[in-house]
């Protein structure tokens, strides 16, 4: 279960995704996040083509990578709140959310570096677990190696690492 | 002989759009079927909320039933008590009859306003806004913009739907277009596809589409809410009918309730054809509807197609290059068009009657304006339906250079049909077993069947021909609208007319024969003999061969050659022209048919003269049946007479 902070934190992450790996999805994303959020399994109910009267004919449905790019971001971010719960597990849960941002490369300032609670980056490790993890529900999701691979690199490379940081 | 037309390198598309559709005609042929249909419907559960009304009405039969008469003005008079014992019932069974079909409409009306409203919600549509794809928005209007779409649709989407598809629905002034999640991402993958598919939204709506499908559709659920379920109900509960009527009733509904199915289903088939053909006229050579259309998964199934409202992918794409199809004449069309006819008939016609027998109005003098009433509403769909496909089909013929062929099997699956609904009608149902029903149609109404088939087989050869002369004179698509709406319009009025003359003749045979003494011979030459002599049809065969030969007239702007850009959708190079028709020539016409007028009246005189002289005359005046060989002589030789005219006239190369 994720809580409000994490949602947004997720679909901000996951937007950035969608905008590197299916562009073409970004006008999707607002109501697919909101629909996820509400409900994670209706995002995923397959929407068949119908016959419809005055409608173009029976159209087949397109396999979106949205859905499975908010799954696979709220896995993740869900495997770095442990790691940094693990690394930090005194402080409050208002501080360890803004701990857990500043995995993301987006979120880290160059300010943050010098700041005494900056978590320490990811680790090789915990970077190819994130890889696998990402990959495996990846490719659960949308059975393609080729997309799944595609989102787990663009999620790794998104994760601030102790060469970047 | 027709001169072979100029062709251009790549034959250009016939323009289906240069005539109306004849599914306007189909949907409300498709409106009078449900609602006489509700009518009988209706009757039958009156049974139960005017039961009492009923049986006394019932006791006003037996009498009739009862007897048989010699003298044709007793069965008018037995006839005329009957109408007025029943017309206090009938009175109560008019209003509650048109209670009844108001209400379909009325709850058909609800439905087809509300429907949008319920769409939106069902299928969680909210408007494509700016802010989610400000892109799309833009390109869409510029797409309404560039089709003339003034206003434009209003534009919903489910972004949570990942099929790819748009669909067009809405009512009156206020229209929709939604688009599929996965659609609106095919705007980024996949822009010429994505156009091509709102290409054809559009199409619907420019072609006035939406309307109709939707009252349509609403009348049917209607149908369904308002007869068919309490019809159901009813015959469960109540349950007072033979095992007969049961089956006779139920097994009338259903064919009905199947008929309209189907016949709906072709329709809005046929719909999404003009959609492509009309999206393809913006979309290009260049665009990709073709390829999308080909794209479309394929569904299985023969029987199944009949159940769907698309045509199957291929055949879409082959229309689209080829429109020549939406030309041909249907014989499958014309004998559906019939049965609805058919079914419909008895029904309006039984309603018009009661309307009457309500005001005690003389039998003898409601026959005829029931029976035009009946032809009025029924025969302008039918001119509408199968005439319009006869004149479609004649233009095609003549832009390839070919003749026509077949219009007359349309019109005998025209008559066939109308048979076969006219079986299948539900006032027929209460006219007891199926054996019973079978002799009314092979004996009692044989006569009328074969004039039926007879008249509607050279009728629509007659209009075959006269739209192959008058197609000459369209040099420009608004005179094309005015040559066909003129021909059309004089072939309704012949054939109201002459469906007027032949339900009477119908009506009189049916009840003479049923309780006449009169030898059936004698019964229905006099009734034949007395329709022929009626002015109105002289009128039906002066209409007949005056519109073709009017053409004469016009003879000097009937086009040699021209461009005829309206005929052809696509810009061709070259030039086309209709084949050059031989030139009339009434003159020829008209002499051969005075020698043959002529030759008829020195026959006769001389006949007469043999007649006088040899003192034969006298036993001819006194005896009746020397009498009627005598007079039905004279009309035989007329006949053949003027059938060696035709044959003469028709040889000098008169008309193609």
């Amino acid at each position: 279960m994720t809580n409000s902070e994490q949602n947004h934190l997720i679909a901000d992450l996951a937007r950035d995704l969608v905008v590197q790996t299916a562009p073409q999805e970004l006008p999707l994303f607002r109501a697919t996040s909101t629909a996820y959020f509400k409900s994670p399994d209706k995002v995923f109910r397959n929407t068949k083509g119908k016959e419809e009267k005055l409608a173009f004919g029976v159209a087949e449905a397109a396999v979106m990578m949205t859905p499975s790019i908010l799954v696979v971001m709220t896995r993740v971010v869900q495997f770095v709140t442990a790691e940094v719960e693990k690394s930090v597990a005194t402080e409050s849960t208002s501080l360890i959310s803004d701990l857990i941002k500043q995995m993301f490369k987006k979120f880290r300032s160059s300010e943050a570096k010098k700041e005494q609670h900056t978590p320490p980056p990811l680790t090789p490790e915990q970077l190819a677990q994130v890889s696998k993890l990402a990959y495996e529900e990846a490719t659960r999701l949308m059975h393609s190696d080729a997309r799944a691979r595609l989102l787990a690199n663009a999620i790794v490379g998104s994760l601030v690492t102790s060469s970047s940081s | 002989m027709v001169d072979n037309i100029q062709r251009s390198l790549r034959s250009p598309r016939l323009n289906p759009f240069a005539f109306p559709s004849d599914t306007d005609f189909r949907f409300v042929l498709l409106i009078f079927s449900v609602l006489g249909a509700t009518s009988l419907i209706y009757n039958v559960l009156s049974t139960n909320s005017l039961s009492s009304q009923t049986t006394a009405a019932l006791h006003c039969n037996a009498p009739f039933q009862a007897r048989t008469y010699r003298d044709i003005e007793a069965i008018f008079d037995a006839q005329q008590r009957y109408i007025q014992c029943t017309a206090p019932y009938l009175h109560l069974l008019i209003a509650w009859l048109i209670g009844g079909m108001g209400l379909v409409l009325i709850v058909a009306f609800v439905f087809y306003w509300v429907f949008p409203t319920w769409k939106l919600w069902r299928e969680k549509l909210v408007p494509l806004s700016v802010e989610d794809a400000p892109e799309v928005v833009a390109y869409l209007e510029e797409l309404c913009h560039e089709v003339g779409l003034v206003p434009p649709p209003r534009f919903v989407w489910n972004p949570l739907n990942q099929a790819n598809g748009a669909l067009a629905f809405g009512r009156f002034r206020q229209y929709y277009v939604a688009l599929s999640g996965g659609l609106v991402t095919q705007f980024y993958t996949d822009q010429p596809a994505f156009r091509a598919v709102l290409l054809h939204e559009l199409a619907h709506l420019r072609n006035a589409d939406v309307n109709k499908t939707y009252f349509a559709v609403a009348l049917w659920r209607a149908f369904v809410v308002v007869a068919l379920i309490p019809f159901a109900v009813y015959l469960v509960v109540q349950a007072p009918f033979s095992t007969i009527l049961l089956f006779n009733l139920v097994f009338r509904v259903l064919v009905l309730a199947v008929l309209v199915y189907l016949t709906r289903n072709a329709v809005l088939r046929a719909r999404e054809v003009y959609a492509d053909i009309r999206a393809s006229t913006w979309d290009g050579v260049s665009g990709a509807l073709s390829r999308v259309l080909a794209a479309l998964p394929h569904a299985k199934g023969h029987w199944q197609a009949l159940a769907r409202v698309h045509p199957s992918p291929d055949e879409r794409f082959r229309m689209l290059n080829d429109t020549s199809k939406l030309f041909l004449i249907s014989f499958w069309e014309a004998f559906g068009v019939g049965i609805a006819t058919g079914v419909a008939i008895p029904n309006v016609r039984t309603l018009l009657e009661w309307l009457f027998y309500s005001q005690q109005v003389d039998f003898r003098v409601i026959v005829m304006p029931n029976l035009l009433g009946t032809a009025l509403i029924f025969t302008p769909l039918v001119v509408g339906t199968v005439g319009l496909n006869t004149w479609r089909a004649a233009f095609a013929a003549s832009a390839r250079g070919q003749t026509l062929r077949g219009a007359g099997l349309v019109g005998l699956c025209l008559g066939l049909g109308i048979i076969l609904g006219t079986f299948l009608s539900l006032p027929t149902a209460f006219a007891g077993s199926s054996f019973t029903l079978l002799i009314d149609l092979f004996v009692y109404s044989l006569p009328w069947n074969v004039l039926l088939l007879v008249g509607l087989y050279c009728f629509f050869r007659w209009i075959a021909a006269g739209a192959t002369l008058w197609l000459g004179m369209a040099a420009t698509i608004r005179a094309l609208r005015r040559i066909y709406i003129v021909g059309l319009t004089i072939a309704g009025v012949i054939l109201v007319a002459w469906s007027a003359e032949l339900f009477q003749f119908s009506v009189f045979t049916t009840l003479i024969l049923q309780f006449s003494l009169l030898p059936p011979a004698i019964v229905l030459t006099s009734l034949f003999a007395e329709a022929l002599l009626q002015p109105i049809t002289l009128l039906i065969v002066i209409g007949l061969w005056a519109f073709p030969l009017a053409i004469w007239f016009w003879r000097d702007q009937v086009i040699a050659s021209a461009g005829l850009s309206w005929a052809f959708m696509d810009v061709s190079p070259q030039q086309v022209t209709l084949p050059r028709q031989n030139q009339l020539r009434p003159g020829l016409a008209l002499i051969v048919g005075l020698i043959g007028g002529l030759t008829f009246c020195a026959i006769l005189l001389i006949v007469r003269i043999g007649l006088q002289v040899s003192m034969l005359s006298e036993a001819i005046n006194v005896n009746d049946g020397l009498l009627l060989v005598f007079y039905f002589g004279q009309v035989i030789l007329a006949v053949l007479l003027q059938a060696c005219v035709a044959g003469i006239v028709l040889r000098s190369s008169l008309v193609v």
